[in-house]
């Protein structure tokens, strides 16, 4: 593997197949966490809160993808909302090509129907090459989501043309939707003690 | 060094306006370069130490007012997608259309794009166009610098400088640098250089992957904001 392979490249070397599933396949949502200097990112716990709210919404399971912090941060992650955390095979700080295969990875293996990401340098980064490697739409930007139970369908409301329009968009047939926050989005939800989940160690 | 440009033509807010009745931009006059775009050109002129520099972009008949100026700013040639299989689609389906163009048109050394644009403020075709051609990437790139096959550069944001190996994508920060203005020469010779019109058939791609019909996105409806 050379350091320009595709997420796809890799993903062929370890025998993951990108063939395509329908949408019924999909299901429960996925947020990325961010780690900075070992701790979960304020963004990334808001993200959690916004991600719970969908979750509700459409009787959903929520896993979290944490990177770049450890294992020592999963029960923050279940008492504020995650029904399991996953940990994946890569390394503490950014790396691009590693974290993405980790992400793609986990939807493949996962097959959630939303990824849910904060807006960060690093989602930015990460977020458009990931949908664009499994072939699917990320609504980036969104300052607010909308839950359509019925379609099991996640609406963004981006601002367009610095604010001057608001747009509503949706992935109606892809999967999974993936959906980048806009900046300060959310807020930290409070920690529930009594939640329980697991902690899954994901495989290299 | 070969680099290509990736444009996205936008409308010119500064004749546009929304309309509240019907809840959308109304444009007045003709599409512009984005601005992110055009900072990505000057950073792609400052690195071409003669070479070549290309435009891509998918449009319509209103496209090339968009290419000329990036053409009078001292591009060589442009690759428009203009065939109407390719128009309305998003991130996803664009990103495999200008991939093609830009594959088709040889090897390129860097690939540039303007990291967010005017319409939506957050990018997502430089790291789909990267992952689409098998390349490298980096975003909100601020200044570059080429030495042998490795580049060399900084970034607005918390990512801090960083270095790929070529060929790479890169997408510019707005506002980063000084695309240099046109002059009355420039834009003369901008007239004469080629836009070359390039169909979907040629890009050996399939009309469910681009357009439309290719888009995983859809804009269901605008709307003004809350006052």
């Amino acid at each position: 593997m050379t350091e320009d392979s595709t997420a796809q490249e890799l993903m062929a070397a370890y025998g993951i197949s990108l063939e395509e599933e329908t949408a019924e396949e999909y299901r429960g949502l996925l947020v990325v966490a961010e780690g900075q200097q070992g701790q979960v990112s304020e963004a990334s716990l808001a993200a959690l809160g916004v991600g719970r709210d969908l979750a509700d919404a459409f009787g959903a399971r929520l896993e979290v993808l944490l990177l770049g912090a450890g294992e020592d941060q999963a029960p923050g992650l279940i008492s504020r909302g995650a029904d399991a955390v996953l940990l994946p095979q890569a390394p503490a700080a950014y790396q691009a090509q590693a974290w993405l295969a980790a992400l793609v990875s986990a939807v493949q293996t996962r097959r959630p129907e939303v990824v849910l990401l904060a807006g960060t340098d690093i989602t930015r980064d990460l977020a458009p090459r990931a949908a664009q490697c499994l072939d699917t739409g990320l609504i980036g930007g969104a300052q607010e989501l909308r839950a359509e139970a019925d379609e099991r369908l996640v609406v963004g409301i981006v601002p367009l043309y610095g604010g001057r329009l608001l747009g509503e968009f949706a992935c109606p047939v892809r999967r999974p939707q993936f959906i980048a926050l806009a900046e300060k989005v959310g807020r930290v939800p409070s920690e529930d003690r009594w939640r329980t989940g697991e902690v899954v160690h994901l495989p290299a | 060094m070969r680099i290509a440009i990736c444009l996205k033509p936008v409308p010119d807010l500064a004749t546009a306006y929304v309309s509240k009745s019907r809840g959308e931009l109304v444009e007045q006059s003709k599409r512009v370069p984005n601005p992110a775009d055009e900072n990505a050109m000057a950073l792609a002129l400052s690195l071409r130490d003669g070479g070549e520099v290309a435009v891509f972009t998918v449009g319509d008949e209103a496209a090339p007012d968009a290419l000329r100026p990036l053409l009078a700013m001292g591009a060589d040639r442009a690759y428009l997608v203009d065939d109407e299989q390719a128009q309305g689609g998003d991130a996803l389906a664009d990103a495999k259309a200008l991939a093609a163009a830009i594959r088709k048109a040889g090897d390129f050394d860097l690939v540039l794009c303007g990291a967010s644009s005017l319409v939506h403020e957050v990018g997502q075709l430089g790291p789909r166009l990267a992952e689409a051609l098998g390349l490298p990437h980096a975003t909100r790139v601020t200044s570059a610098q080429v030495s042998g096959a490795t580049v060399s550069f900084s970034r607005a944001g918390s990512l801090g400088e960083g270095s790929l190996s070529l060929p790479a994508v890169l997408t510019v920060e707005p506002g980063c640098n000084s695309p240099p203005l046109p002059n009355a020469i420039t834009v003369m010779k901008a007239a004469r250089k080629p836009i070359d019109s390039v169909s979907v058939e040629e890009l050996a791609l399939e009309p469910d992957q681009v357009g439309a019909a290719g888009a995983a996105v859809r804009l269901r409806l605008t709307q003004l904001p809350e006052p």
